[in-house]
């Protein structure tokens, strides 16, 4: 029992971080068409520069967090304004590789910046407590909290704010939107700002949750794409569910395959998140939540 | 019937569907015809065309038709077509071709006249008009339609019936009659009617113009000369592209007749739409055309040229300055070529000439014809420049388009060229008309006792109704149709078509009709070429709608006032346009305004735009 | 009839590899130009050229079933994982140096082949997923399939040898003859590059010319069809299933090819090569080629594998040194690497086959421009 409740602590902390950006992921598609691979990249900036800020200069953790937000949110705004602007009404798949390929350079640039070594973020969040024999770590708290309260508030953002009535629009229909007044090139451009600081709060995150930030980090930012393809590409509440099942999945995979599965190799966890992902498509083509396309001939 | 003599004169003649299977026996295997179909070229062989005619000829026969009947042919150009007509040559009845453009009214006319018995069909299209009036012709007794979509299953008449029957017919009467064919071929005589030739009445109704197996052969005769109609003369290496309408006795002396006696590969594009693709496709050797097909393919090069990127517009200037020069020494020597405009020509043909000739699709062409109307000296001179040397050549329906020709070597613009050996050709010293005398003469027109009279005389000339003048005793210069001559109030003679053909030689004048006869001066009526002026316009942002739009334009109408101060410096005081303005919508034969051959009809446009001729004066 | 291009009297004509004598020719050049490089190329380029020739290979498999069937994969690491792995086994003889690994002895011209089916045979299991899935979730899906892969060649030891330890690749030896040594050949002394060289030549030729007329064939067709609209294609009786397999089962067996011989050269295998990154290597090769070309993909597979040497090349005159400099020689290669792929899907989508039909089509246009 003990093992479980461990395992769903592991696995929500986890969820959150996919959570996170999947959101970035979807908002993103739902309001310019565009899969963005090159969200890895973004997470990686802005646990880099939370890095710098607030482990290496030693500012204030918040402040080196707000900069790094800062600084994803205007490398998303770069990127789209440079190279996903030429791109409107292109394939989406063509598009979709060259976010590839952003993804490749600017994750270079980054991971000379990170070098060999882990480096730590300077999080306030060092401390555990023991529920019942289940090791809870402050941070995972943390984790889930600020998943919480982001999800919420974008949430809001997108039924209440009239900037998030628009996008809304411009998603379902970027044609009608321009003839009702909305600026689509606003719209692409908050899609963007806001997926780069949701990035960075889930770069910052999986810096605390793993022990520090890495190459390797910008991994953990792959698997959330298992999560939107159950959830759906295109729902928000999809991205949720999936990053639950996904991340849960994962831990428990985790937990209980050592010693009960060990044919299926070491680490099998990492591939799980894929594995249901394969489950889901093959039973629901379209994810969980995700909407059919309607084809006309 | 009148025309074929009662006691056959048994002399060796030789008709097109003889030509036609001596061919096949010859060499069957040989491409004689290409249809692009579905984007390819796909080919007849000399066998399998004359199974083709040979089967249209029993599935008459089957159907009763006799050597003097008519059998008509409303179709676009396609390999049928001239299977339909050599298949009707090889039973010696008639073959009689209407306009695909043709409307019902017209179509009545048409079969009610020549007194067709069949009528073939292209389409759904021709084969609804001659539905539509059949009621009126007793004489009409079969339909028989070559495409069938839109009629199969769909309409029930007992007088229609399918290409593919028609031919099933054919092929049931060979089994049961091998040689019929062959045993009416074999009577056929020299003065058989070969085919019936409307011509499109600029005034009055069309006219049939009968041309004999005599008529033929006599043009088919001069086609073969060295010195004849194509220079050296036509050969099986060759490919023509057939294009202009084969009812016409242009088309059909070069689709059908030479292509038979010289053994030419004749290539059916898609549509005259097509044309310049088709034409880039096929790259013929021998291209016989029209003046406006040719001012047409001037005008796009002068488009694209103006349009085309700074490099490229400054080897065009150069090297089209060349062309200048080496047309205008080539007009002086007449064709023959110096050593300096070889090497220049050379030196262009690397640069410009390969690659434009290669875009125009006259690349390999050798000898290109002009006729059926007169053509800008202007527009000779570019052709020659850039190495198609084109031949202006004189010829109608009533002499089997033969009469005069330019000669490789003798080439003098302006003018139609000398006659052809064989030919006797005079000009009426009070009238002034061009008269001529030879085996190609028509046999007259059809029930038509009175005008026939009134164009061959009692010695057998035909009086062209176009008024010539020599140029150094050998070359025939047409001034203008005899009609169509201007008096102008103070009692000058003056030739339209001159100064319309110098208004034309502009890429933005498209049509153009002078007016001044018995006024006091000239004015003209002038129509732009929209896509030239439209294009323009746009590079001058100017910005217009419509045709009628465009020509409302000041700066369109200054652009064409400098045309016409420009052709007026060409032109004695007298000729001078004082005034013009624009037709308000382009020239249509639909509406009556062209004949089918594209030319205007005077009499027509004077009536139709009588309050825009009033306003000048 | 000669010298008249435009005259096309038959299909077969329409579709021939080669149109004119003119195109036949330069082709003939171009063979010639690459037969005569490995004879006075420096070894640390003609390594990589070699590379390229193999993998040019697996370009073409990946351009066979992204570029004209429109299944875009990012799976392709994992089947050029197979064929490396299948061949690797088959090849392999037991002694004391296989340390339990799978061996079997077996020659080239047993192996070569079977890497290839057994690739195939894969993609003929991965197809009916395409079956269901379109577009974006069909490339998901075969990412998947990289990071399954992944695992898959980390925890099977007998096969792999296991993660960071790997094993050697197949031994390049047919029916005796040794391409990886030093030798004489036909009296001239070649030297084992330049055999591999060679090598890669023959096979590349091959495939492309089988690839270039299967993409002619009906089958080819029916890829295009299916590629620019499944739901037409079906419609004009095209059988999506067949030929998303047929699809799957060919760019799978070029993949499986390339996969074999990709690492004879080098000469050693390691599980964690056949990563996402190896897949994006091969859609940038179609990408920055040309999609739906057999020579783009050539052309981009010679091109991404020669990058390192070109930026090397480059940076002789460049005043930025990757010796001293922050970013590496790698790195800089990654970074320009990413940035291709942006330039070209934003400024030539058709890639460098676009570019040269740009080219072309300037002297197409002499002397207007359109």
């Amino acid at each position: 029992m003990t093992q479980f409740l461990q395992a769903t602590v592991n696995g929500l902390s986890l969820a959150a971080v996919y959570a996170l950006i999947a959101i970035g992921f979807v908002v993103i598609y739902k309001s310019t068409q565009v899969l963005s691979f090159a969200q890895p990249a973004l997470v990686l900036t802005g646990a880099y520069f939370v890095s710098y800020f607030a482990f290496s200069l030693g500012w204030n953790f918040w402040l080196g967090l707000g900069l790094a937000i800062a600084i994803a949110v205007f490398l998303g705004l770069f990127v789209e304004r440079t190279a996903l602007r030429p791109m409107i009404g292109k394939p989406v798949f063509s598009v979709a590789i060259l976010t590839i390929g952003l993804d490749i350079a600017i994750r270079t640039v980054i991971n000379d910046l990170i070098g060999v070594d882990f480096r730590g973020v300077g999080s306030p969040w060092l401390g555990q407590w023991d529920w019942g024999g289940a090791v809870v770590r402050h941070a995972q708290v943390a984790t889930v909290v600020i998943t919480v309260v982001l999800v919420v508030g974008v949430v809001a953002f997108f039924r209440y704010s009239r900037l998030g009535l628009a996008m809304r629009a411009a998603a379902f229909d970027q044609e009608v939107a321009l003839a009702q007044g909305i600026s689509v090139a606003v719209v692409f451009a908050v899609a963007w700002g806001m997926a780069g600081g949701l990035a960075a709060v889930a770069g910052m995150l999986i810096g605390t949750s793993f022990a520090g930030v890495s190459a390797g980090s910008a991994f953990v930012a792959l698997k959330a794409l298992p999560a939107i393809v159950v959830g759906g590409i295109d729902s928000l509440p999809g991205a949720v569910v999936g990053s639950l099942i996904v991340g849960l999945a994962e831990a428990y995979a985790a937990t209980y395959q050592a010693g009960n599965f060990d044919f299926l190799g070491a680490n099998f966890s990492q591939v799980v998140p894929w594995l249901v992902m394969f489950i889901v498509l093959l039973v629901r083509p379209y994810g969980l939540f995700g909407t059919k396309e309607v084809e006309r001939v | 019937m009148t025309v074929a003599a009662p006691t056959p004169r048994k002399v060796e003649v030789l008709t097109n569907p003889q030509r036609l299977r001596d061919r096949a026996a010859e060499a069957p295997d040989r491409v004689a015809l290409r249809e692009k179909f579905l984007g390819i070229w796909s080919d007849f062989t000399f066998g399998e065309y004359w199974e083709a005619a040979e089967t249209v000829a029993h599935a008459l026969l089957a159907l009763g038709i006799e050597p003097g009947d008519r059998v008509a042919i409303h179709s676009e150009n396609r390999p049928e077509w001239l299977f339909a007509d050599l298949g009707i040559q090889a039973v010696r009845a008639a073959s009689m071709g209407l306009y695909p453009t043709n409307p019902s009214a017209e179509v009545k006319y048409l079969l009610e006249n020549s007194g067709s018995r069949i009528v073939i069909t292209e389409d759904q299209e021709q084969t609804d008009k001659a539905l539509a009036v059949k009621d009126q012709l007793p004489a009409l007794e079969r339909i028989v339609y070559i495409e069938p979509r839109g009629i199969r299953d769909r309409y029930d008449h007992p007088i229609l019936m399918s290409w593919t029957d028609f031919l099933a017919e054919g092929r049931r009467h060979r089994e049961q009659h091998p040689q019929a064919v062959a045993e009416v071929m074999a009577t056929a005589t020299e003065d058989d009617l070969a085919t019936l030739v409307y011509t499109s009445g600029t005034t009055g109704p069309p006219k049939g113009a009968m041309l004999t197996v005599k008529n033929v052969n006599a043009a088919v005769a001069i086609a073969g000369a060295d010195s004849g109609f194509v220079s050296p003369q036509p050969g099986p290496d060759d490919l023509i592209i057939s294009y202009l309408p084969l009812c016409h006795a242009y088309e059909r002396a070069f689709s059908e007749w030479f292509g038979l006696s010289a053994g030419t590969v004749v290539n059916f594009g898609e549509s005259l739409e097509t044309i310049q693709t088709d034409l880039r496709e096929i790259q013929p050797s021998i291209f016989q055309s029209v003046p406006r097909i040719y001012e047409k393919m001037h005008a796009g090069v002068l488009i694209r040229a103006a349009s085309a990127s700074r490099l490229k517009k400054l080897n065009y200037s150069i090297w089209i300055a060349a062309a200048d020069r080496i047309g205008r020494t080539l007009e002086r020597t007449g064709g023959v070529h110096t050593l300096s405009t070889r090497v220049l020509y050379g030196l262009g043909y690397l640069f410009l000439y390969r690659a434009l000739k290669e875009r125009l699709g006259l690349r390999r062409c050798r000898h290109a014809i002009s006729g059926a109307a007169p053509i800008a000296p202007e527009i000779l001179r570019f052709f020659m420049g850039i190495g198609v040397p084109i031949y202006e050549a004189y010829g109608m329906t009533e002499n089997s388009i033969v009469a005069t020709t330019n000669r490789r070597g003798r080439v003098k613009l302006g003018t139609v060229g000398e006659a052809y050996p064989g030919i006797e050709l005079k000009i009426d010293d009070q009238t002034g008309e061009i008269l001529v005398r030879h085996d190609g003469v028509f046999a007259g027109y059809w029930r038509m006792e009175e005008a026939t009279a009134n164009t061959v005389d009692e010695d057998g000339w035909l009086h062209t109704g176009d008024v010539g003048e020599w140029v150094d005793g050998t070359h025939v210069k047409i001034v203008d149709r005899m009609k169509d001559i201007i008096i102008t109030a103070g009692g000058k003679n003056i030739s339209p078509s001159e100064i319309e053909n110098t208004l034309k030689t502009s890429p933005f004048v498209g049509e153009a009709v002078v007016i001044g006869d018995r006024r006091k001066y000239l004015t003209a009526l002038i129509g732009i070429d929209y896509d030239v002026v439209s294009s323009w316009a746009q590079s001058k942002g100017i910005t217009h709608t419509t045709y009628q739009d465009l020509t409302e334009k000041p700066e369109v109408r200054k652009l064409i006032e400098r045309v016409v101060e420009e052709t007026n410096e060409k032109f004695a005081r007298v000729e001078h346009l004082r005034k013009f303005s624009f037709f308000t919508k382009e020239l249509d034969e639909d509406d009556g305004e062209l004949t089918a051959t594209q030319k205007v009809k005077r009499a027509a446009i004077e009536k139709r735009f009588s309050h825009l001729i009033e306003a000048m004066y | 009839m000669r010298g008249r291009p435009g005259l096309i009297t038959s299909y077969r004509k329409d579709i021939s590899l080669f149109r004119t004598g003119t195109q036949r020719l330069w082709l003939v050049v171009l063979l010639l130009v690459a037969l005569w490089l490995p004879l006075w190329m420096p070894n640390d380029w003609l390594v990589p050229a070699g590379i390229s020739l193999f993998a040019a290979i697996g370009a073409i498999g990946l351009n066979l079933v992204t570029g004209y069937a429109g299944q875009v994969s990012l799976g392709h690491a994992f089947f050029l994982g197979i064929g490396a792995y299948t061949a690797s086994a088959l090849s392999t003889v037991e002694g004391p140096g296989t340390r339990g690994l799978l061996a079997y002895g077996y020659d080239m011209i047993i192996w070569l082949p079977a890497a290839g089916l057994v690739a195939a045979l894969l993609g003929v299991i991965v197809a009916p997923v395409a079956l269901r899935l379109k577009g974006l979730y069909l490339a998901f899906v075969t990412l998947g399939l990289v990071f399954l892969g992944q695992h898959l060649f980390q925890s099977w030891r007998e096969l792999t040898g296991g993660a960071g330890i790997g094993r050697r690749a197949a031994e390049l030896s047919l029916l005796g003859f040794r391409f990886d040594e030093d030798g004489e050949v036909f009296g001239v002394f070649l030297s084992d590059t330049q055999k591999i060289y060679f090598l890669g030549f023959v096979l590349l030729v091959v495939m492309a010319l089988v690839a270039k007329n299967l993409a002619r064939s009906r089958i080819g067709r029916a890829f295009a069809a299916i590629r620019d609209r499944d739901i037409a294609a079906e419609i004009m009786g095209i059988d999506l299933t067949r030929y998303k397999v047929i699809a799957f089962a060919i760019s799978s067996f070029y993949a499986g090819v390339a996969g074999a011989l990709l690492f004879t050269v080098t000469g050693f295998l390691e599980p964690n090569a056949f990563n996402l990154e190896l897949s994006i290597f091969y859609v940038a090769m179609v990408l920055i080629g040309g999609v739906a070309t057999i020579s783009g993909s050539i052309m981009g597979a010679v091109f991404v594998t020669m990058l390192p040497n070109l930026i090397d090349f480059v940076s002789d005159y460049l005043p930025y040194d990757p010796a001293t400099g922050p970013l590496n020689t790698g790195q800089l290669e990654a970074i320009l690497f990413g940035l291709l792929i942006v330039v070209f899907l934003i400024f030539e989508p058709l890639g460098l086959y676009g570019l040269w039909i740009r080219i072309r089509n300037y002297w197409k246009a002499w002397p207007f421009s359109y």
